[in-house]
């Protein structure tokens, strides 16, 4: 069937009709979103100049600390969804290009696990996660996530967050839960090994030090200087990786991990 | 009190003043993501993350401004991310089990302009995103030529040819595959 030609007339005739028919779509309840934002931690509206001074700051520590393009790659360590690039900085490249760390395009860096996008409810997280996220059950004073971020490529990568809870603007522990059939994530340790640790007595990793971490193949890459102890592990039955970041000792990070139940 | 005085009410912390304003445009905000994300549970993360956004960059607003158009605008990037890193997979995976298709409504409000009006929805949803954001924002929240050119970031006069081609393609769609909206697409 061809269609008609569209006269002038036609066409103020379509657009009202459109006008006209949206103004009948049922919409679902619009939910309280003020109430629910109260209860919520969203911080202060940013001041311009710290914006610029946190970029400027990140910047000076990351070309301080971390090698930059010239460096290469001398291990990856693969844990489940992660990967740790051992990087060698050089000024003078002799080995492949494949080597060096990944050179476009140019990553968003955020300065706090709290910038991160996507953020969402633990209700919305689990039902897409398929109620897979089990919640460490120690310290005991733990409780549920005070934040909650859904970031996401082909399959769901998880961040819950948990505040101190007397000093609220401060993070007390973070714990990324991704699924082990992606590798969207890859840590650059500034300096030192990686130590090999063994939670569930299974391979886990412990990276003490300062180090870059990205998340890519979600169509713009992002990067975030990590300053305070990483543990990676494993669930046991090996669909999800975990990150746990914390100002804390190993012991603790281990008991944290070993306290999670099984998805 | 103006908007442009509560703004600045919000911006030195008053925490009421920011309450005030999502209320007043919290309808919009959930609505433009709701239609942009076809999903009520997305939608309403959508416009959390939203006016979470806006208040962390509130400074950088300009009172002399209407907020409506800078929210929305904010919206439909939120939405735009989320349908991108949710990724297609995923989005249908969660969608469908959550067993919630757009085109389904309630039957004691099923009336043949109901039924018109989501039939509409899902014919809008086959166009491009662009096309589906300017005919949202124009007849669906009725926005004027001037606010969905300053939340989209272009000129009034994009507006109105996107949004003339934006029609000319839903026409397409709908004489095609929507034969209970055909006679009017006809017309």
């Amino acid at each position: 069937m061809s269609e008609r030609p569209v006269r002038p007339q036609a066409e103020d005739h379509w657009e009202r009709t459109v006008q006209e028919t949206a103004r009948h779509l049922v919409y679902p309840p619009t939910p309280d979103i003020a109430s629910r934002l109260r209860g919520r931690r969203v911080g202060a509206p940013r001041r311009k100049w710290r914006v610029a001074l946190a970029f400027l700051l990140a910047c000076a520590v990351v070309t301080l600390t971390v090698p930059q393009v010239q460096a290469f790659v001398l291990e990856i360590i693969r844990i489940g969804a992660i990967r740790v690039f051992l990087v060698e900085p050089t000024a003078t490249p002799t080995r492949s290009p494949v080597s060096t760390r990944p050179p476009l395009p140019t990553p968003v860096r955020f300065a706090s696990v709290l910038d991160m996008p996507g953020e969402t409810t633990f209700a919305r997280a689990q039902a897409v996660m398929n109620n897979r996220i089990k919640l460490p059950t120690y310290p005991p004073d733990l409780g549920a996530p005070d934040r909650v971020f859904l970031l996401s490529q082909e399959v769901p990568l998880v961040t819950l967050i948990w505040m101190k809870p007397d000093d609220p603007p401060s993070v007390r522990l973070s714990l990324e839960v991704i699924e082990n059939s992606i590798a969207g994530t890859k840590m650059y340790p500034a300096d030192g090994q990686p130590q090999e640790v063994s939670v569930n007595e299974k391979r886990a990793l412990w990276l003490p030090t300062l180090h870059e971490l990205h998340y890519y193949g979600m169509g713009e890459e992002i990067t975030r200087l990590v300053t305070t102890p990483v543990l990676v592990w494993q669930a046991a039955d090996g669909s999800l990786t975990y990150r746990l970041e914390a100002d804390i000792p190993l012991e603790e990070a281990i008991t944290i991990a070993e306290s999670q139940p099984s998805p | 009190m103006t908007e442009g005085d509560t703004i600045q009410q919000a911006r030195a912390g008053q925490a009421a003043a920011w309450e005030t304003l999502v209320q007043a445009h919290q309808e919009s905000v959930f609505r433009l993501a709701y239609l942009l994300l076809g999903d009520a549970g997305e939608a309403d993360d959508a416009a959390q993350e939203t006016f979470i956004r806006a208040y962390r960059h509130l400074d950088q607003f300009d009172v002399a401004r209407s907020l409506r158009p800078w929210l929305l605008g904010i919206t439909a990037h939120v939405a735009r991310n989320r349908r991108r890193s949710l990724g297609r997979y995923v989005y249908h995976i969660t969608r469908m089990a959550r067993l919630t298709p757009p085109a389904v409504i309630d039957p004691e409000q099923e009336t043949a302009k109901h039924a018109d009006a989501a039939a509409l929805w899902q014919a809008i949803r086959r166009l491009d995103p662009d096309h589906q954001e300017i005919i949202y924002l124009r007849f669906f929240l009725e926005l004027s030529v001037d606010e969905t050119a300053e939340t989209l970031g272009i000129a009034a006069g994009t507006v109105k040819s996107r949004l003339s081609r934006a029609l000319d393609k839903l026409r397409h769609v709908v004489h095609h595959e929507f034969p209970m909206l055909r006679r009017a697409a006809d017309e």
